[in-house]
């Protein structure tokens, strides 16, 4: 909880002097501690490595450039994420309009409302049992084999991209980069509800993903 | 979201409380409430299942490429902009 990963996390005043005053290594431990989910969140945005590869230079040129300027007004990482995303966000669409299929198309960038399991996997009203399952989820067999396979890999790759931009953003931070609650929240300025909530449909939508993906497979047995 | 809590959870409502359930969000009647549905629900405990082994199987994901080149343009473009400009300074970390 708390600081994302790195020992002993300096308190931003003190990072920020080492910053300006040209400190290497203080520069190096940031670079460390944030690089791999400033990378993983603009593969979020854009759809290859290099041009994921320009996003993260772009946001440590600005870092470098800005940190001069830099008020304080939000913590040392938050604006670091700030600047990553505005740049991430803006080549994504500029690369979205050049590619031939429909990469990250959604325009609601939440994507809130509605239920996140699909109605008709419930009882309607008239149902013995209206709101219980009508066609219950039935356990996946051998999950851990199969979950770790290249076509379960495929699905989920394919199922992240097709949600909503924020949901993308916190499920990246929180199940693929690992961090806390706590830790999203302050790199993508969510609130805490708005947060678990963003969460909760990205999950949803990619269990639904393997879900189909299994069931076509066969073999999902109990 | 606001099933009352005393009445009995249907499974359309339990959905949308894993992610509550799982990252300890849900107030004590709720909590209970969900608890006592999931013992009693072979569709919903799966579902929650499913719900972890998704989640498990995201963090496999993680593995984003290499970073090393990203870390040493970075670094470059450090000490060109910055340890340079300040580096006869206070000779603050200059590892190289
Ligand atoms: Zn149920």
């Amino acid at each position: 909880m708390g600081q994302p990963v790195g020992d002993e996390p300096r308190d931003d005043a003190e990072l920020v002097e080492a910053l300006r005053g040209g400190d290497e290594r203080a520069f190096a431990d940031l670079v460390d501690e944030l690089g791999p989910a400033l990378r993983r969140l603009a593969l979020a945005h854009v759809p290859s490595e290099a041009v994921a590869d320009e996003v993260v230079q772009d946001t440590w040129l600005g870092v470098i450039r800005g940190i001069d300027g830099f008020e304080g007004r939000s913590a040392l990482r938050t604006w670091i994420f700030r600047i990553l995303l505005n740049n991430a966000r803006t080549r994504g669409k500029r690369e979205r309009r050049t590619l031939p299929f429909s990469f990250f198309r959604r325009d609601d960038p939440e994507g809130r409302g509605g239920p996140t399991v699909d109605a008709d996997r419930f009882q309607g009203r008239r149902g013995d049992q209206p709101g219980a399952w009508a066609r219950p989820p039935v356990e996946w067999s051998s999950p851990e084999e199969r979950l770790a396979g290249d076509a379960a890999r495929r699905v989920m790759l394919e199922a992240i991209a097709e949600l909503p931009a924020r949901q993308r953003e916190v499920l990246t931070l929180r199940d693929i980069q690992g961090y806390s609650a706590a830790e999203a929240r302050n790199a993508l300025e969510l609130t805490e509800t708005n947060q678990r909530v963003l969460l909760h449909r990205a999950r949803a939508k990619v269990r639904a993903a393997l879900e189909r993906h299994f069931d076509d497979e066969g073999g999902a047995g109990r | 979201m606001s099933p009352q809590a005393q009445a009995q959870l249907t499974c359309k409502e339990f959905v949308e409380l894993v992610t509550d359930l799982i990252e300890d969000q849900l107030d004590a009647a709720l909590r209970l409430a969900a608890e006592a549905h999931l013992g009693d629900c072979d569709g919903c405990e799966a579902y929650l299942e499913q719900i972890r082994q998704t989640v498990a199987a995201l963090r496999g994901l993680a593995d984003s490429g290499d970073f090393t080149r990203d870390r040493e343009r970075a670094l470059a473009a450090f000490r060109e902009l910055r340890a340079d400009a300040h580096g006869n300074g206070n000779g603050a970390g200059r590892s190289e």
